[in-house]
């Protein structure tokens, strides 16, 4: 893509300036979320949505056609790292461990999307299980969790939300392609 | 170090599919040296910038149907993939809370 105010060329997957005067720069990710609407509309009744035309008509059939096509990519501890997308679907509360830094995959198989977060709580490591469709459990405290928002819902932990971390669904080939040195997460 | 530039973006190539958003900062990163873009559109696609939105209410968005959903300093926003998925709609330039965002396809 391009800016209309430089005419910088950018890397709309890097976010990064690729050639013009704002070459180097970086633009900073949001957290986000891929979820169906009504889970949204439940999590946030004030939202609003873009409201242009559809151009297409129900793209989550695309994901299932092929799952092993996607993966969700992200960075931590200095590099970028891939989960496979159909390795989420039949694990989808997957904790591993980068550099000394817990985290939790969780994957919504009905919105196709996977989400991260940090298992740190405040200096203590939690485990994580799957109870039943969207909800899991921590070892320590057996309070339940939301795996789309990563927040305590029931038990000793409630109101209290796993930290998230930025990342995103990808082609797997456009993620290898722009992040060569990419490593794919053991399951 | 991050600077306060607002920046509208329109496509010019086709590249793989994501789902990201992005604040429109800018900060230093690493070298770009390598870039060889493979496909660059002889017309450039028109920006989207100020899009039309509406309140959950009014929305005509069914309840199964995929949404990126991204909050920002407190307010929320919903952009249905099934409006994102031509060409044309690849960029969304926006602005919530009070920050210029991209939702990029």
């Amino acid at each position: 893509m391009s800016d209309l105010e430089t005419d910088t060329e950018w890397s709309h997957l890097l976010g990064r300036g690729m050639d013009g005067a704002l070459k180097g720069k970086t633009l900073t990710p949001l957290i986000s979320d891929m979820v169906t609407w009504d889970v949204w509309k439940r999590e946030y009744p004030e939202t609003t949505a873009l409201n242009m035309s559809q151009t297409s008509k129900n793209y989550s059939r695309e994901f299932y056609r092929e799952p092993t096509q996607f993966v969700f990519g992200f960075k931590a501890i200095g590099k970028p790292w891939s989960l496979a997308m159909d390795q989420m679907l039949k694990r989808p509360v997957h904790q591993f461990e980068l550099g000394d830094e817990p985290l939790l995959a969780t994957f919504d198989e009905r919105g196709t999307v996977t989400h991260l977060f940090s298992r740190d709580i405040g200096g203590q490591t939690l485990d994580f299980e799957q109870v039943d469709g969207l909800t899991m459990k921590d070892h320590q405290t057996s309070s339940h969790w939301s795996m789309i928002t990563g927040s305590a819902t029931a038990g000793a932990m409630k109101g209290i939300r796993l930290t998230p971390h930025v990342g995103i669904m990808s082609y797997r080939k456009a993620w290898k392609n722009f992040h060569p040195d990419s490593s794919d997460i053991a399951f | 170090m991050t600077d306060k530039l607002m920046t509208n973006f329109r496509l010019i190539a086709f590249g793989g599919l994501a789902m990201i958003l992005l604040a429109i900062t800018h900060s230093a990163f690493g070298q770009v040296d390598d870039y060889q873009p493979k496909t660059v559109l002889r017309k450039p696609i028109r920006a989207i910038t100020d899009p039309p939105t509406t309140s959950a209410h009014t929305a005509e968005i069914g309840d199964n149907e995929l949404v990126i959903g991204v909050e920002v300093n407190g307010q929320s926003r919903a952009y249905p993939i099934n409006q994102l998925t031509g060409p044309s709609r690849e960029i969304i330039n926006d602005e919530l809370g009070g920050t210029a965002i991209a939702a990029t396809w």
